[in-house]
């Protein structure tokens, strides 16, 4: 069950909690198919060195949807995502561990709305992020407490 | 294939280009093979008395479904190997690389709307990089449900080269 997060209870500069994933070569074919992205770089090792890879590589846009993932756990079910956008800024081999995070850069309020900004990123174990980008939620305004 | 590589010029050409509308069914496999292949398990989209309780009276979709949606939108049988978001205009270059992409997102989408998307190549640019010659190409999808309702707005970048 997911706890409610109110407007009042985030701050500038908090980091909301993170989100570890740990996408496998299985996990890939499954997002192709889920996706219909077949392009053999993300499953396929000989194709994927044929195209100046080292080995097979995370679908961008799964990262993508890992932020999302993270995003909406954090806001429950009152939030709603208004935006996201990312860059791919580096690969991520697969099997290897992915941390998604965010933080919180600005609020404001745009009646009704109460908006809370993010950065958010996604990096690979040694902290090289690999995916950049920004997002805005909408959060129920008011305290838990 | 013995033709001459598309230039920047002959790009350029193909800015404004719209796909045919793309219409899908938001289905519930749809929406499992996602949650399964994202491993996620939020219960606003996976539980049917958790989501009555809660201001939407019932499962939404994942509005990250959104980044599955866009390759399908654009994975015609004709789009060949590479995912092209507009299988109407060629890609200069043979590899893909996804760059930058944006999404808003306007209302909840529901299992068992019908979402129509249009996408436009709203620009070209031609760029030296680590990978040699590169063309970036931008571009933007609108995507309604029926009822005419704006769902989602989106600009994406591939990386071509």
């Amino acid at each position: 069950m997911n706890q409610q997060v109110y407007f009042d209870d985030v701050s500038v500069g908090d980091e909301i909690p993170s989100l570890r994933k740990h996408p496998t070569r299985r996990q890939l074919v499954m997002w192709a198919g889920a996706s219909e992205d077949y392009y053999e770089i993300h499953y396929d090792t000989e194709f994927a060195r044929k195209n100046r890879l080292d080995d097979v590589v995370v679908h961008g846009r799964l990262k993508a949807a890992f932020l999302g993932q993270l995003l909406t756990t954090w806001i429950g079910p009152e939030g709603m995502l208004r935006s996201m956008s990312c860059r791919y800024t580096n690969t991520d081999p697969a099997g290897d561990d992915i941390v998604l995070r965010a933080t919180v850069t600005a609020k404001r309020i745009e009646d009704p709305d109460h908006l809370v900004d993010l950065d958010i990123w996604s990096e690979r174990p040694d902290g090289t992020k690999t995916t950049q980008g920004t997002a805005t939620v909408s959060l129920p305004e008011g305290s838990a407490c | 294939m013995s033709e001459e590589l598309l230039t920047f010029e002959d790009m350029q050409q193909f800015i404004g280009s719209e796909s045919t509308p793309h219409v899908l069914q938001v289905e519930n496999e749809l929406v499992r093979r996602f949650l399964e292949a994202v491993q996620d398990s939020n219960p606003l989209w996976c539980d049917d008395d958790y989501a009555r309780d809660t201001h939407f009276g019932g499962r939404i979709v994942p509005p990250h479904i959104f980044c599955a949606i866009m390759t399908i939108a654009r994975c015609s049988p004709e789009a060949g190997r590479v995912p092209v978001p507009l299988p109407e205009v060629p890609l200069p270059r043979e590899n893909v690389l996804e760059g930058e992409e944006n999404w808003q997102f306007f209302a909840p989408l529901r299992l068992g709307d019908t979402i129509t998307s249009h996408v436009r190549l709203a620009d070209v640019k031609r760029r030296e990089g680590r990978l040699g010659e590169m063309f970036i190409l931008t571009y933007e999808a609108e995507t309604v449900n029926q009822h005419g309702k704006l769902i989602a707005k989106s600009t994406n970048t591939i990386v071509n080269y």
